[in-house]
């Protein structure tokens, strides 16, 4: 039985390590943090959903139209609002990202109703047994895409252009700006990264977590406490606390009360920064 | 003089009091209930505007304390059988425990550490509401027993709205007292600059904790008031959206300014009313109100207002973006 409940608990964490890198991501580049991340990943999987059940378009296609309309979102939003309110207090800017919260639920309540709903699954195959444990195909299609992902963000972070100028602005803006580098188009490209990571995120949990417009404030809280594991502002920790963060979750839910699952993240927030503040592998300086 | 011009001044805080005191003669029900939500929220932003305005740390703790107050009142009116004003002193002493607590570890954090927390406190708490069984009535919630004295039973709006307008007035006089003293100059020091605040020899960790505390009280009161103004509450009133609520009173009224946090209360909490016609669009039009607050008036309402109006205002801003 604990085999399975690690395993559930490495799928549900893959999908938060996805979701808090997104925002460790832009965190780390621009200093905002996305308070609306949850709603995005919420507009994700209802788009997904929309696309896929309603219209009946066709996975892949599916797929690359939802990542698409994530990364017009997350470009549109850093047009419109953010590059503006750029060098503002940091509280203002924070509570720009809580008028979006509001904003994408208001939206999604608007044109999905309330009712929770269940898209298919990615891919289509047997379930597999496994020491005990039943792997079903949406746990598979989960754990192939993080692995494809997290390739993919490695090599964009550490072996390209992009990934170079963006540890550049992090360190200092004004820097990068004038070595060469458009921060400005930099910028709106890492929203749409951010988003688009969201999105995915949004796609590989709607069939295992159900689709409602709720559903952002419980993923974000997840994220806030990955995010805090693993040292705030740290890539790779985000990626590592998203994934403990499952496994404790789950463990705690079956071994312990299971409606305690829902404050494990609560409680990991808070015992992490009384005991070791810095997270498993260290923070970036405020 | 000086005596002369206190003078002056009491009758002018009077005239106010007598004009306030007259608002139940002319609203109905509704009206009045939406005037007591203002009087309730005005205070418990009162108090995030201290920590988050005054003091400047990024705590977004008032609505765990607004939830804190609201139950220690409903469960000692409903288990023990108090009285509502027992219950309301009750609240203090409760309120200052957690709040305790909340400065312990907020003392320790910065920024978005310390906001993270606090919202994280908040839905503990929401937690230990739900899923307190018999103790806390689960997540349907429960009514609030009317208040009464000496016969006389609070059961409208507009009664109800005296003990607001009594509470509200005394306690938030007192805050605004507080914050023109040396101890707001300190808070003041402290959210521009820690270090230069301890160089000038004060105790940094002394008035943050006040800070905690005035907020803790102040929301603990509010939510005491808010639980009778309300009649039932139930967990999910003191969650995200709560916490959202008061950081953008807050925020738009200018951080630092009390006449601004008094307009930007009566703004937003009408706010959700005035589009409550098109009821679909509520959450849209309010998300679409803030971002576009925030684009074209950063410093807030009251900014807008300093900015536009043909008056001079006395009271300057204190914290420029």
């Amino acid at each position: 039985m604990l085999f399975q409940i690690l395993i559930s608990g490495f799928v549900f964490g893959s999908c938060y390590s996805i979701v808090s890198v997104g925002m460790t991501t832009l965190y780390q580049a621009t200093t905002v943090l996305n308070f609306s991340h949850g709603e995005c990943v919420m507009l994700g999987a209802f788009i997904f959903y929309t696309l896929q059940i309603l219209y009946g378009v066709s996975y892949p296609l599916a797929i690359v139209l939802t990542l698409m309309a994530a990364l017009l979102i997350g470009t549109l939003m850093e047009r419109s609002v953010f590059r503006r309110i750029m060098f503002a207090p940091h509280v203002n800017i924070v509570l720009a990202t809580n008028g979006f919260l509001y904003f994408y639920r208001g939206l999604a309540r608007l044109i999905w109703k309330s009712e929770p709903r269940f898209p298919a699954s990615l891919i289509d195959v047997q379930p597999i047994s496994l020491w005990g444990a039943v792997i079903t195909s949406q746990d598979i299609a989960v754990l192939i895409s993080v692995f494809i992902l997290a390739a993919f963000f490695i090599w964009i972070f550490l072996f390209t252009e992009t990934g170079l100028k963006m540890r550049a602005a992090a360190q200092s803006l004004r820097g990068a700006a004038l070595v060469g580098i458009n921060t400005n188009k930099f910028f709106s490209s890492i929203w749409a990264t951010s988003l688009g990571a969201g999105a995915v995120a949004g796609i590989l949990l709607g069939p295992i977590y159900s689709v409602h417009p709720e559903m952002g404030e419980s993923i974000i809280l997840r994220a806030f406490a990955a995010m805090t594991l693993g040292g705030f502002g740290n890539i790779g920790g985000a990626a590592i606390g998203g994934i403990l963060m499952g496994i404790v979750e789950n463990v705690v839910g079956y071994y312990f009360w299971s409606p305690l699952k829902e404050i494990v993240a609560y409680i990991v927030i808070v015992g992490v920064l009384i005991f070791k503040p810095t997270g498993i592998l260290g923070a970036k300086k405020f | 003089m000086k005596r002369e011009n206190m003078a002056k001044k009491s009758v002018k805080w009077l005239i106010l009091l007598a004009i306030l005191g007259c608002i139940p003669l002319i609203t109905n029900s509704y009206h009045q209930y939406l005037v007591n939500l203002i009087f309730v929220n005005f205070l418990v932003s009162l108090g995030l505007a201290v920590l988050l305005g005054y003091c400047g740390q990024f705590a977004f703790a008032s609505a765990a304390f607004l939830g804190i107050g609201a139950y220690t009142v409903g469960l000692s009116m409903v288990h023990l059988k108090l009285s509502y004003w027992l219950g309301l002193f009750l609240v203090v002493p409760v309120s200052l425990l957690f709040a305790l607590m909340a400065g312990i570890i907020g003392l320790r954090l910065s920024r978005y550490y310390l906001a993270i927390t606090t919202i994280a406190f908040t839905l503990a708490m929401r937690f230990f509401y739900v899923n307190g069984g018999g103790l806390t009535f689960g997540p349907s919630g429960f009514n609030i027993p009317v208040p009464k004295i000496w016969g006389f039973s609070f059961n409208s709006d507009h009664r109800l709205y005296y003990i607001l307008l009594v509470v509200v007035t005394i306690l938030s006089a007192l805050t605004i007292n507080i914050l023109r003293s040396k101890v707001g100059r300190a808070f003041i020091a402290i959210r521009d600059k820690e270090e230069a605040a301890a160089a000038a020899s004060i105790n940094v960790k002394n008035y943050k904790m006040l800070a905690f505390i005035m907020c803790g009280v102040l929301g603990g009161v509010a939510g005491g008031l808010y639980s009778v103004v309300v009649g039932r509450i139930t967990p999910d009133e003191f969650g995200m959206m709560q916490i959202i609520f008061h950081f953008m009173i807050v925020v738009l009224g200018g951080l630092g300014s009390i006449t601004g946090l008094m307009i930007s209360t009566i703004v937003i909490t009408l706010l959700p009313e005035l589009v409550r016609a098109v009821k679909e669009f509520q959450e849209i039009v309010y998300g679409g109100v803030i971002i576009i607050i925030i684009l074209f008036a950063p410093s807030g309402l009251y900014g807008l207002i300093q900015k536009y109006s043909p008056f001079k205002f006395r009271e300057k801003l204190q914290w420029k973006p």
